[in-house]
């Protein structure tokens, strides 16, 4: 009865680091599927002993796998573990097969690798592959040690002739690196004493760095250097453009006719000179009554005149206004006064032919200034009065 | 009835051992105390021990010689009239109850790659019995630590051979720490830091190529100057020829 159910077959162990799956095959057209399987294991120094004593790790499990890792087996210690089939209360022989993790389990890869630039060459991080209670392997290999493959991205995109630098060190700088240059590392764990090698990391790139490349130096300088200069230029522009304005405005180069300045620097109050630049606003209220002039002409319906003043007085009076405009240099000034004569005088006829006189003589009178401001100083005050 | 002592335990550095206790509560001034150790089943007083005053302790080192082998001892308060009780130790393993004093370290330079040569610490316990020094002091644990940013490594070295910390960062300074590691014993007391520099990276070179262009920059406009000064000087004293000198050039 007992050797009728066949044994599990081609026991096999998954491992990494210290995780330990057993598996084997099993053929489910044998039975049906009330199969289940017990895995038990011995350390296997005692199996010399008469009262052996194994531990059940898995008991009555229907799939064809189960978990060792639980266990708690020693790295160094050799074990025997066996498992068997059950299947309608008939138990399979049991298929032995010895374990020891220290020789048969396989190596991780280390469990986190980091680069960090330093100057031109890079820091690499190494972190010890992990047991199942996240501590490092290499408390159980003590002689783990780590390959590290490292190629320059540029020269060899592929990484097909890398450089090997072996390193049992969890902070490693690669020699000989160049500055600026993107670089991409994989590392293996290893073991050597029962040639033990891990999977490669995933290859990871960073870029050194280092100091700034010649050419870069000399053109920021030089773009610094024109930047400089061009600021330098701009503003003395435009401080040379201000100052020669101001010198400009206050101290002309091109002095005014000593006969003008005279107007223009006796501004003494009790002087009978007519002070041009002071007398100005004045003037320019005189100007405003320009625009009263074409409304003269409306005045013109209304002829004759009721009020008719004495025709000496404004003839005197016209006449001073012109020679007071004149150094204003405004024909308006000048119209204006006409309008003032015009509108007191009553003839509004005569006006506009006087306008036209007036403009020729005003020509004459200017080159004549010089010599009237004699009369000029006595006619003034009696203008202003006429203004106001 | 003299009160017994208490704490009675025995310290050990290096395979040296020795055996303190206190004075119980109320012991007379004119206390004496007496040692003696477990040796094949039979208590046998200590050499030396056998009439120390309140504040001495034993030394064990001659006694509790085999360091593999495992030992007691227990203390009596005696005055010329009295005798307190016996109080005893624990039991006392030299191999694995020892502390471990720190290795000698010697750290060497060969450029980038600092060589470090770890020896035995010597000791009067440690020189009597050979065996145990070797296994004691056959493998270190070496903490490695850059002072620039702190981060460390550990590596295995083995006494009696120098051994290359590799890849290390060129002109950065290194630090490394000693510790005796055994299986079997815990209690170990680490080296002082050893600190060595790498050898120096080539200076940078950015201040040197930025100044010397600077002074290269204002050696021109100096001799610019000079040239445009020089060629004033020049036109005002030499004599024109006669065509030109109708001409008003310079500065006229």
């Amino acid at each position: 009865m007992l050797a009728e159910l066949p044994q599990p077959q081609n026991l096999t162990l998954l491992t990494l680091n210290t995780q330990y799956v057993l598996t084997w095959d099993w053929d489910q057209t044998t039975t049906g599927n009330s199969v289940s399987f017990t895995v038990e294991y011995m350390a296997k120094y005692k199996m010399k002993m008469k009262k052996k004593n194994w531990s059940r790790v898995c008991e009555r499990t229907t799939r064809t796998r189960c978990d060792l890792t639980g266990s708690d087996l020693h790295y160094l210690g050799m074990y025997v573990l066996r498992v068997r089939a059950s299947a309608d209360g008939v138990d399979s022989d049991w298929v032995n097969k010895d374990f020891c993790p220290d020789i048969d389990a396989s190596l991780g890869p280390p469990s986190r690798a980091e680069l960090a630039p330093v100057g031109n060459l890079l820091d690499v991080t190494i972190s010890d592959p992990l047991t199942s209670t996240q501590h490092s392997m290499k408390e159980h290999v003590l002689f783990l040690y780590y390959r590290i493959l490292y190629w320059s991205r540029s020269d060899d995109p592929q990484g097909l002739k890398p450089k090997v630098l072996d390193s049992s060190n969890n902070l490693v700088t690669p020699p000989e690196l160049e500055a600026w240059a993107w670089y991409c590392v994989m590392i293996q764990s290893r073991y050597d004493y029962y040639n033990k090698t891990s999977s490669y990391t995933e290859p990871q790139c960073m870029q050194t760095e280092g100091d700034t490349p010649y050419g870069q130096i000399f053109l920021y300088f030089l773009v610094s250097m024109m930047v400089c200069f061009l600021l330098v230029l701009l503003s003395s522009y435009a401080f040379f453009r201000f100052y020669r304005g101001l010198k400009n405005t206050f101290y002309p180069s091109i002095q005014l006719p000593a006969h003008i300045q005279e107007y223009l620097c006796d501004s003494s109050p009790g002087s009978d000179m007519p002070r041009l630049i002071t007398a100005d606003s004045e003037a320019e209220l005189c100007c405003d009554k320009l625009t009263i002039c074409p409304e003269v002409v409306l005045l013109e319906i209304h002829v004759p005149p009721p009020l008719t003043a004495p025709p000496s007085e404004l003839e005197q009076d016209s006449g001073r206004h012109i020679r007071q405009d004149s150094g204003d240099s405004g024909i308006y000034s000048t119209e204006g006064g006409s309008a003032q004569q015009g509108r007191s005088g009553g003839e509004p006829i005569r006006r506009d032919q006087e306008v036209d006189s007036w403009q020729t003589l005003e020509q004459v009178k200017m080159e004549e200034m010089g010599r009237e401001l004699a009369d000029e100083r006595d006619l003034d005050e009696g203008v202003v009065d006429v203004c106001v | 009835m003299l009160p017994a002592p208490t704490n009675v335990s025995i310290v050990s550095f290096n395979l040296e051992h020795t055996l303190t206790w206190l004075p119980g509560p109320e012991t007379p001034d004119n206390t004496h105390f007496t040692v003696q150790s477990l040796r094949k089943n039979s208590w046998q007083l200590v050499k030396g021990c056998a009439r120390l005053k309140t504040r001495q302790s034993c030394d064990l080192t001659n006694t509790f010689k085999d360091p593999f082998y495992h030992y007691k001892a227990r203390v009596q308060a005696i005055t010329t009239t009295q005798k307190s009780n016996r109080s005893l130790s624990m039991l006392f393993y030299p191999l694995t109850d020892t502390l471990l004093g720190p290795p000698v370290v010697s750290v060497s330079g060969c450029g980038n790659c600092p060589l470090l040569q770890v020896t035995p610490p010597t000791s009067r316990g440690l020189q009597r019995s050979l065996s145990p020094t070797q296994l004691y002091y056959r493998q270190f644990t070496c903490k490695v630590r850059r002072t620039r940013d702190g981060s460390q490594f550990s590596m295995w070295v083995t006494s009696t051979e120098k051994t290359v910390i590799g890849y290390l960062e060129p002109g950065a300074e290194y630090c490394v720490t000693v510790t005796p590691s055994t299986s079997f014993n815990p209690h170990s007391v680490p080296s002082e830091p050893h600190c060595a520099f790498t050898s120096p990276t080539a200076a940078n070179t950015v201040p040197v190529v930025l100044s010397v262009l600077c002074a290269f920059s204002l050696l021109v406009v100096l001799l610019c100057g000079i040239v445009v000064y020089s060629g004033r000087l020049l036109c005002m004293h030499k004599p024109l020829p006669k065509t030109l000198s109708s001409v008003p050039l310079c500065g006229g």
